[in-house]
């Protein structure tokens, strides 16, 4: 993003004030090499398959996004109105590179990549909410094969 | 997403991925990081050019083979244009609001007036974003116009969600020609130009005096863009 100082004002006192706090002991796990990695995407954009049920307001629900769901099925349905949408009407893999992940696992650039992606809403909710479907979704994500995992904020 | 990367690591899974805003990430220090210097709302930086976005993705997946961490690097170039060529124009012409004492009828107009600039988005990318309700637009309309009469609503969820269709056809009108306008244009168009973005201003109005806490939290914190309050 453009740094802080470069924002309005309003943006600017909202982002500075988020409150930050340590969410424990680090962990740090090695990957396989990514020709043999097998990837999921994650995003918190609050991107879901069209039909499927609109994020609340305040979240830290998930949505299942399949390999092959085409970027013109994938709607937002985020609660933050302050940034930029014009990116993703005109191109999905601005905010979520689907289509370029075919590709890379087409030219053997990764292992594979994993048969559903999900999407969070990452928006008004302390971090440490995420935790318990976070690790509900490492559970699904482990019985995918996946090792690897490939996030992207909105 | 920091949270999110330092949960899954816990779990047992490598994560990388795109940060946007540098000192949250700084602060809350996932595992692997790549600051990126775009817009929010653009992570990959530029819409249409799968080149760019592959050379951020390979980037952030390079990250993954670092032997420790936390890592945060820098992605080296600014966002590009959108490779069209052509600076972007709006092509949609909003009536000023001098002659408007009816802004219901006025978006009501305006409305029945985008339909071709929206046709032809559609056309042009094979697809809309719109859809996050199960309404036509014109109905997702007559719902704002009856939430900003009444300022209340029996289901938030659904009201907002024909307020986000709302936004996404305006947005994919003013769009309607190739190339890709600066993060903010779009929406600059909609909140300081159009019957719809008065109309939104004055649900949220309502809306912020609502008994209802959703509806509320909704007025005041899910509608107007900060920078357009």
């Amino acid at each position: 993003m453009v740094r802080l100082t470069d924002l309005h004002p309003d943006d600017r006192a909202h982002l500075t004030g988020k409150h930050l706090p340590g969410l424990g002991p680090p962990a740090y796990v090695p990957a396989p090499p990514l020709a043999e990695s097998r990837v999921a995407l994650v995003t918190t954009a609050g991107l879901h398959v069209r039909g499927d049920r609109v994020f609340d307001m305040a979240s830290a629900e998930y949505r299942a996004i399949g390999r092959e769901t085409a970027g013109g099925d994938i709607v937002m349905s985020h609660t933050s109105v302050n940034f930029d949408r014009a990116g993703f009407a005109e191109d999905v893999n601005v905010v979520f590179p689907i289509d370029r992940f075919r590709e890379l696992e087409t030219s053997g650039a990764i292992g594979s990549m994993a048969d559903v992606h999900y999407s969070f809403m990452g928006a008004y909710l302390e971090p440490a909410q995420y935790g318990p479907s976070a690790r509900e979704l490492a559970s699904l994500l482990r019985g995918d094969g996946v090792d690897s995992v490939f996030l992207t904020p909105v | 997403m920091s949270a999110l990367s330092h949960f899954l690591e816990t779990e047992g899974l490598a994560t990388t991925g795109i940060s946007l805003v540098r000192e949250h990430t700084e602060a809350m220090a996932p595992p692997r990081a790549l600051w990126v210097p775009f817009p929010l709302g653009r992570p990959h930086g530029a819409a249409g050019d799968p080149a760019f976005q592959h050379r951020v993705v390979a980037a952030a997946l390079a990250l993954l083979a670092r032997p420790e961490g936390p890592v945060l690097e820098d992605f080296p170039e600014p966002a590009p244009d959108d490779g069209s060529g052509e600076p972007w124009s709006c092509p949609v012409r909003f009536a000023p609001p001098a002659n408007e004492p009816d802004t219901a009828g006025a978006a009501r107009t305006e409305l029945a007036g985008l339909a071709t600039w929206h046709e032809l988005a559609v056309r042009r990318r094979g697809r809309t974003a719109a859809g996050t309700s199960t309404l036509a637009v014109e109905q997702c309309l007559e719902l704002v116009i009856d939430a900003c009469r009444t300022g209340h609503t029996d289901d938030v969820r659904s009201l907002k969600a024909a307020v986000d269709d709302l936004r996404t056809h305006y947005v994919e009108a003013v769009t309607a020609r190739p190339g890709t306008p600066p993060a903010g244009a779009a929406d600059s168009m909609l909140w300081n130009k159009s019957a719809l973005g008065r109309l939104l201003r004055r649900l949220a109005a309502r809306g912020a005096e609502s008994g209802d806490p959703a509806m509320r939290f909704f007025a005041t914190d899910s509608l107007v863009p900060r920078r357009f309050r």
